[in-house]
């Protein structure tokens, strides 16, 4: 558009605003310089090592756009910081001008890791912000205070308006090649009357980390600076730039004039303003409606919550139809794109994501890379369901369309059996996960500390390395090891299904643990087996064979086992009905999400047995009996199971035992060692483990012959029969040589034509009384 | 009733009898009471005599000897002290100024003659206070009131062979009293053994003045002689002590002998040693100035010797002091060459904590003398930075200007340690900030008042302070073990009120021909101490 027809748009505007008082819109910009003198310490990078920076490179400032639409002011500040602490942003609300009120005060930082540190007071946190420096704090939040107080004394009639422009060569995923970025640069242009530009502000995604090694100590407000120098170039005198990082959680720069060094630097701010600029010239400010949307949500549960807060600031700034959300830490893209999706379905024509604004939580990452070993993740501390938190929050602030109606949780039906109780749960798995997690809180949260706090307090679970061997006596080290901790078993939750990540995810809240908590407890086993510390945490060891075929007589396949388990738990028998996927049934502990002992509505019977002579469990996959929750609520047949067990290439250390009706009845066993191996039965009769096998151990070998003796020579094995079978207590064996042994925790014979499992929970008394439960059955 | 013969006639008006019997009943038992008030007078000056010399009753060879000095003179003295208060003591213990003070049934003027003014407290066994020796000597209405005690039925006689003990059931103690002696024990075989003492086995009388003489302005005071097991053997043959209650303050003042096999492990450290003339220390909440008459490096070895610590050892301080070929000054180099030669004399304080320190870090100050010629030659022990280390990097960095040598080892100011050199002394700080605060006015280090080898100084406030600044920042993550940020508040409200009720502790020791000398003062924090 001409430059001159622009401009008499914009006077016409102001001029509807006179005689229009309640249209009244002001703004006024301004921006003070926030250099630290040589010597303190600047933010960003752990390997610095909190040393004071050495000089200047390009100075830092601090930027302000005060916003009045007549109801609704506004400062929306932006800085050449790495974050917005909490220190900061309490003492710039006490000296901000007492023109705005604090919930609609918003501070965001370009995330500029050459920009002053020595500001954040935790002492964890000053491994990345060097020492706390309460005169550098002070007097970085009186030059917000001096920028905010200047703005307001600028403000003057004006318009606004916004656009977009898209670009793909100046931000690159930073940990994915090809991974998704955000092609958008949001522009927002606030003119006065004269059709002057007051201010441009460029909402883009990238890491401001492109200051070259050699001057990683010098103050530098990073490729923010070139843009703004550039812009300032490029518009008219007094125009204020500012910069608003986007979900920049895992997008840097990119190089699109190959460029190296200071130069690289210089390019993409150079660039990034001449697209700003051009997404400007066909910006039409007009008189907008302002809203600013806040609210101080209670954060979910995490690990790190000692040195984390528990709630925080999420704000939105709607002008007009654009919405801008202000997240409080760095979001990855994947979330910045799925939050403009969901903004445009509620009815918004445009939605900018602005990071780091008025606190730093660390990042945020979507569900899907939750598992990856990468710093993003790494840096996630409240869970994967941190995700859908931020969602959630952001859909309450949005003032147009409606937001969903929250999920209405299913109340589960409970029944006894014999000394067990019996859940059905229904719902989607998330509910599903919620429900357990209610029913059984204290049951999880006692094995959690059983299997992780009190390891880890005793010492048991830290590391004899450094840093850990270097604390004195006196420091608490569990709270820098439980999060490691947690971090460090997430690479299990790899190939997980969606639906079991769900139910986890779930079962966490409803037991009000942080959902690493909650993994930790899942796998402690498998961390147990390859420590040399503890060895609290056994594996089972069980037995398991299948009756297939003519032996099996009119039910076609039988299968029983009994899972061994050297420890007191309470048994459970729990059946989801989730809204995707099989019913299921399966016996084992309230705090176990996984399935030893499972069948689901299609016939199909899963169970598992640590073999130790296949090798330790790996540390890449979930734990077998998570694995099998999955299969068994996705799988029809043994064939199947086994296709989707043998997808988790890197599971070791057990046999698994899969038997179907559909199609035809089929047992069969998989070995899961170095390579996988898999057996089908003999003459009907299949066994998990081969006594003859010189792998098998003694105690095996003699579980198992025993069971291949009492079964042998009968024609036909029955239900009764495979019931005697499992409460043989064989007067001359003892321990694990024995069947029904002091560890066995449930026996169970499964009817997988009838959709019948007959359980029984060992009494010391009495032996095995046999439970019958039908998949599908009403609980009661 | 009187024994007196009486002679009754009926002829006698029983009136007049009576009169005159009244009359002459009180007149012939006066004229008697003359000469029975002789002999009484006689008995108890014959029984009151001071036939027995003290020191003939307490063991030569006792392991544990105390004197108390006027006791019952100074009790209301000691038991008012406010050091009492000041001292984080023991339930034993700090039950001592109730038990001086409390009311033992018995009036004042009957312990005043029972416990004479020197009392013995002596013993075979340190720890053991079942044989415990109480002795002292009585005033002779002290003897008699014994008497009475013994006539009363409240104490068994308890023949023992002739030696005539008296056994008081409640509390369980056997005495015997010798002349005016009055020998005190919960032990029967102590008070048999303090009771037939061969002459070569007691105290000589002379042996006994010169305790008295050695505890001149001492309330307390005694020895303790250790033998094999007893806890402090390895290190000490004897332990001389004498304390003193004031108001406000406590004094004690020591003697100790080393064993031979620790005078032997120490010899690097104090062979030929001698009071030296200390310098006070740069003030802070706790202070040491030391003058041991060798250089730093020779102390540490010293010390080496004596601990058998690894990190003192010669071979490390060698490692550390020696450069190999290329290798950049680490920080252990560059203190070694700051400190090695300086000395003998040296002082260190503890200045502060910085808690918002990357770690909260203690700051600490240590002055030492310094050689005049050997400014020069610490300087040129530090190669100039190459090209390619950066500024901040760690590498002991010159400031000619400022005349000091710092070492950035990370994070900030209280993490450089850095040293100014002047002509006679070297002031070495944990952190530049404090080594920048002594740029102007460096500390005076004047001579102390009385000449030793080592003198320490402890605020007590001053330090639960500055500790409470830095265990707060482990609190505010979660990290001090044990604590959350209620509990730890209480806590640290409880150790200022304890630390509070003492204003300052000194100790000032000195060496010379295998004896240490020491003085202790414990000052209360009271209005009317400054």
């Amino acid at each position: 558009m001409p430059r001159l027809l622009r401009k008499w748009s914009v006077l016409a505007c102001v001029a509807v605003c006179c005689v229009s008082a309640h249209a009244l819109f002001e703004a006024g910009a301004a921006k003070a310089d926030i250099t630290p003198p040589e010597g303190v310490p600047l933010n960003g990078y752990f390997d610095r090592l909190g040393r004071g920076n050495v000089g200047v490179h390009d100075p830092i400032s601090v930027r302000c756009l005060y916003l009045d639409d007549g109801n609704t002011n506004v400062f929306l500040v932006s800085a050449d910081l790495c974050i917005i602490n909490r220190e900061l942003r309490e003492r710039v609300v006490e000296l901000a001008p007492d023109v705005v009120p604090p919930e609609r005060i918003i501070l965001t930082a370009t995330h500029n890791h050459n920009g002053t540190g020595a500001m954040v007071k935790s002492l964890i946190a000053r491994s990345i912000s060097g020492r706390f420096m309460p005169d550098v704090l002070d007097t970085t939040a009186q030059a917000f205070g001096t920028a905010m107080q200047e703005a307001y004394d600028n403000r003057r009639r004006a318009a606004i308006g916004y656009g977009t422009v898209q670009q793909q060569v100046l931000s690159v995923n930073r940990r994915l090649d090809k991974g998704p970025m955000d092609p958008q640069i949001g522009v927002i242009r606030v003119d006065d009357s004269d059709g002057n530009a007051i201010a441009i502000l460029a909402n883009f995604a990238a890491h401001p980390t492109s200051v070259p090694g050699d001057d990683a100590m010098r103050v530098s407000a990073d490729y923010p600076g070139f843009f703004y120098t550039e812009l300032e170039k490029l518009t008219n005198p007094g125009c204020v730039p500012i910069f608003l990082n986007g979900a920049e959680g895992n997008q840097t720069c990119g190089n699109p004039e190959n460029k190296s060094g200071w130069e690289r630097t210089e390019s993409i701010g150079r660039l990034l303003a001449i697209r700003t600029k051009e997404a400007a010239n066909d910006i039409t400010p007009k008189i907008a409606t302002l809203h600013v949307g806040f609210a101080r949500p209670t954060l979910p549960p995490s690990l790190a919550a000692t040195f984390l807060p528990r709630d925080t600031i999420v704000q939105t700034l709607e002008i007009d139809d654009l919405l801008m959300t202000f997240v409080p830490g760095e979001p990855c893209v994947e979330i910045g794109l799925e939050l403009r999706r969901r903004a445009r379905s509620r009815g918004y024509a445009s939605q900018f994501t602005v990071a780091l604004a008025n606190d730093h939580l660390m990042y945020f990452v979507p569900r899907e890379l939750y598992s990856l070993p990468i710093y993003e993740s790494g840096m996630n501390f409240y869970g994967p369901g941190i995700e859908n938190w931020i969602y959630d929050r952001f859909s309450e602030l949005m003032t147009r369309g409606e937001a969903a109606a929250p999920a209405t949780i299913p109340e589960p039906q409970t029944s006894d059996v014999g000394v067990a109780q019996r859940v059905v749960l229904t719902g989607d798995a998330y509910s599903i996960g919620i429900q357990r997690g209610q029913l059984y809180r204290d049951a999880i949260r006692a094995a959690y500390e059983r299997d992780v706090l009190a390891p880890l307090e005793s010492g048991a679970l830290l590391p004899d390395t450094p840093p850990y061997s270097w604390l004195p006596g006196f420091i608490d080290a569990s709270v820098v090891a439980l999060p490691a901790l947690g971090i460090g078993a997430r690479p299990l939750l790899t190939g997980l299904p969606e639906a079991v990540f769900d139910e986890l995810e779930g079962t966490a809240e409803g037991a009000g643990l942080p959902f690493d908590a909650l993994w930790l407890t899942q796998t402690a086993h498998v961390f147990a087996e390859h420590s040399d510390l503890t060895l609290r945490y056994r594996s089972p060891f069980c037995t398991m064979l299948a009756i297939v075929g003519n032996r099996a007589g009119a039910e076609d396949l039988l299968v029983a086992r009994t899972l061994d388990w050297p420890r007191d738990e309470e048994p459970v028998v729990i059946e989801s009905r989730p809204d995707e996927g099989f019913a299921l049934v399966h016996v084992g502990f309230p705090w176990n999400t996984g399935v030893f002992t499972g069948m689901n509505e299609a016939g199909l019977v899963v169970a598992a047995e640590r073999v130790e002579s296949l090798g330790a469990p790996s540390l890449e996959v979930p734990p077998i009996e998570i694995v099998l929750r999955g299969v068994l609520q996705s799988a029809s047949t043994a064939a199947k199971a086994a296709s989707a067990i043998k997808e988790f290439t890197a599971l070791r250390g057990y046999v698994v035992m899969l038997a179907s009706i559909e199609d035809k009845p089929q047992a069969l066993v998989l070995e899961l060692g170095a390579s996988v191996t898999q057996r089908e039965a003999v003459d009907g009769i299949l066994l998990a483990q081969d006594p003859e096998a010189p792998a098998t151990d003694d105690a095996a070998r003699n579980r198992y012959a025993r069971a291949f003796q009492l079964i042998q020579d009968e024609r036909i094995v029955g239900i009764s029969e495979l019931q005697r079978l499992l409460g043989d207590r064989q007067g001359s064996a003892s321990g694990r040589n024995r069947i029904l042994n002091d560890d066995t925790q449930h026996a169970v014979v499964f009817e997988p034509k009838t959709r019948r499992m007959h359980v029984a929970f060992p009494d010391p008394s009495e032996g095995l009384t046999f439970h019958t439960i039908k998949v599908g059955d009403d609980a009661s | 009733m009187s024994d007196t013969v009486r002679t009754y006639s009926p002829t006698r008006r029983p009136a007049a009898v009576r009169r005159r019997r009244t009359s002459a009943g009180c007149a012939i038992p006066f004229a008697l009471l003359i000469p029975v008030a002789i002999v009484v007078t006689l008995y108890a000056l014959w029984i009151t005599r001071d036939s027995t010399d003290l020191a003939s009753h307490l063991p030569k060879d006792d392991r544990l000897r105390v004197t108390a000095i006027d006791v019952l003179g100074h009790r209301e003295e000691i038991a008012a002290s406010g050091i009492w208060q000041a001292l984080p003591l023991d339930d034993d213990l700090a039950r001592i100024p109730a038990m001086l003070t409390q009311d033992i049934d018995m009036p004042q003027w009957v312990l005043n003659n029972i416990i004479g003014p020197q009392c013995f407290i002596s013993g075979d066994a340190i720890g053991d206070g079942q044989n415990l020796l109480f002795v002292t000597k009585m005033h002779r209405l002290g003897v008699l009131i014994e008497r009475g005690f013994r006539w009363s039925g409240n104490a068994e006689y308890d023949r023992a062979g002739g030696l005539g003990l008296r056994h008081i059931l409640d509390p369980n103690l056997y005495y015997a009293v010798r002349g005016r002696v009055l020998l005190v024990s919960p032990s029967r075989r102590a008070l048999i053994h303090a009771l037939t003492l061969e002459p070569g086995e007691a105290l000589t009388p002379e042996e006994l003045d010169r305790i008295t003489v050695d505890l001149a302005n001492q309330q307390v005071g005694g020895v303790i002689h250790f033998r094999d097991d007893d806890p402090y053997a390895e290190h000490l043959d004897y332990l001389r002590f004498g304390i003193r209650f004031d108001p406000e303050e406590a004094h004690a003042k020591f003697e100790a002998a080393l064993s031979d096999a620790w005078t032997s492990r120490v010899d690097g450290l104090l062979d030929g040693l001698t009071p030296q003339t200390l310098r006070m220390p740069a003030d802070g909440m706790a202070v040491i100035s030391a003058h041991l008459g060798k250089p730093i490096a020779e102390v540490w070895k010293g010390i080496g010797a004596a601990t058998n610590l690894p990190a003192f050892s010669a071979a490390q301080w060698n490692e550390w002091s020696t450069l190999a070929e290329g290798e950049a000054p680490g920080l252990a180099y560059t203190l070694t060459q700051l400190l090695g030669s300086a000395g003998p004399g040296f002082q260190c304080s503890w200045v502060g904590v910085d808690p918002f320190a990357m770690i909260p870090m203690p700051e600490l100050v240590l002055t030492a003398d310094l050689e005049p010629d050997t400014a020069a030659a610490i300087e040129a022990a530090f190669p100039e930075p190459p090209a390619n280390v950066p500024a901040y990097a760690p590498y002991p960095r010159i400031d000619n200007g400022a005349g000091m040598v710092t070492y950035p080892i990370f994070g900030g100011p209280s993490l450089h340690p850095t040293a100014m050199v002047n002509d006679n002394s070297i002031l070495v700080a944990t952190s530049r900030t404090v080594t920048e605060r002594f740029i102007e006015a460096p500390p005076a280090r004047e001579p102390l008042p009385l000449p030793g080898n080592l003198y320490l100084r402890i605020r007590p406030l001053e330090c639960v302070n500055a500790l409470a600044d830095a265990g707060q920042q482990f609190v505010d993550i979660g990290a001090l073990k044990g604590y959350t940020q209620d509990t730890y508040r209480e806590a640290v409200a409880r150790w200022r009120r304890d630390a509070e009720r003492i204003k300052e502790c000194s100790a000032l020791l000195s060496h010379n021909n295998g004896l240490i000398h020491g003085e202790i003062r414990i000052l209360s924090n009271s209005p009317t101490n400054p």
